[in-house]
């Protein structure tokens, strides 16, 4: 379980582009065993890509999201610790 | 000293790229004299027919995981004709300078003699080295030259690549290519370029014309179209394509070029039947075709 307590921050082996609202994060890699995995972030998931600038805690980044997305504080905890645990399971963020 | 004589000299030219190469014979594997760059080529290589000198040592930067891998070393890359996991020995070694402009080919003496001493697919993965300097991109593709509309047709294994190229040819239209189409940027327009490389459909063109339409290929029930476009348009040409994974830099060139192609060109998910019905299908997309037609 990720902890909105912590800092998190953006892979540097990650490329990513804002398209749009959205975002595609590539992972540079070293091999052709993984070559499928190219993400696409929906416009919140890219919002909360772009906070994950190594600065803000989980907290801060819920609460940003919340003003932003005119969402409940509960939804947007849940939305986010879903978004952290998808990214850290692609090794595209890590932790300060 | 590099000498005007015995060196032979040849070049190789897709979509635009040319790599010269000449051959330095007699001489000492451990001497690496400057090299004289070719005029008017992108990149010139010196082509030795004897193994390479001991590596220095290497870092993996890709491994294919079946024809070839690149490792760095000192700041160069070099590029070998196998992958770490085969059971064969390489053959072919190139060093490539980092700025790409210049390279030592190392040919072993049990290495099959071919026009381009580079061979399939160290060639192919040079150019796309050398495209994602700003150049353009490589895709998994097929190209038709429609009397001068360019059609893309963009599709992994089994989606129809092939199938497609021969129902076009069939009419009397030109192929490029049925499996590696270079794109490039030209005059504000985007350019599709034939290759020689891979495919099952042996009539290719290394002719080159504007995109006029993007197709994502799947075969389906009945022939359908559905319009692409933003973010889930460029993830499926990355998915499509032949981009330097390994390097961040030009991985980045490869997104930001994909985003300006579908930004440029209109861009559809095709499913087709194969018969020649699918032709008046595409000849008659309109502009504005939206959903599932």
């Amino acid at each position: 379980m990720e902890s909105l307590d912590k800092v998190y921050r953006r892979s540097d082996e990650i490329v990513f582009r804002k398209i749009g609202e959205e975002c595609i994060l590539v992972p540079i890699r070293q091999g052709a065993s993984d070559l499928e995995s190219i993400y696409t972030l929906n416009e919140t998931a890219a919002r909360i890509w772009e906070l994950l600038d190594g600065t803000a805690t989980g907290i801060e980044i819920r609460n940003k999201i919340t003003e932003e997305f005119d969402v409940a504080p509960e939804e947007a905890e849940k939305d986010l610790i879903h978004h952290l645990q998808e990214l850290a399971s692609v090794k595209a963020i890590t932790e300060e | 000293m590099i000498h005007e004589e015995p060196q032979k000299g040849n070049r190789l030219e897709i979509a635009g790229i040319r790599v010269s190469w000449f051959f330095e014979l007699d001489s000492d594997p451990s001497i690496l004299p400057p090299l004289v760059l070719k005029a008017g080529s992108d990149i010139t290589l010196r082509v030795r027919r004897h193994s390479p000198p001991t590596f220095f040592p290497k870092e993996n930067a890709f491994d294919s995981g079946q024809t070839w891998a690149l490792f760095r070393s000192r700041g160069r890359l070099l590029l070998q004709n196998t992958s770490l996991h085969s059971e064969f020995s390489p053959s072919r070694f190139l060093f490539l300078a980092p700025d790409l402009k210049s390279g030592d080919l190392y040919v072993t003496d049990d290495a099959p003699q071919e026009a381009d001493p580079l061979g399939y697919p160290l060639n192919q993965v040079l150019w796309i080295l050398l495209l994602s300097q700003g150049r353009g991109s490589l895709f998994h593709a097929c190209g038709i030259d429609d009397d001068g509309k360019g059609y893309l047709f963009l599709g992994n294994s089994g989606d129809g690549k092939s199938t497609t190229a021969k129902l076009w040819f069939d009419q009397g239209m030109a192929v490029l290519n049925d499996d590696r189409i270079i794109v490039k940027e030209k005059d504000g327009k985007f350019w599709m370029h034939g290759t020689p490389w891979h495919g099952d459909f042996k009539v290719h063109s290394s002719r080159d014309l504007p995109i006029h339409k993007l197709f994502f290929l799947r075969h389906g029930q009945k022939n359908s179209l559905q319009v692409k476009n933003g973010a889930e348009a460029v993830s499926m040409l990355l998915a499509r394509s032949f981009p330097p994974f390994w390097d961040k830099e030009g991985m980045a060139f490869t997104i930001e070029f994909c985003q300006r192609l579908v930004s440029e060109i209109s861009c559809y998910e095709l499913a087709f039947v194969p018969d020649a019905g699918i032709i008046d299908f595409v000849r008659n997309i309109q502009p504005q075709a939206q959903s599932d037609s």
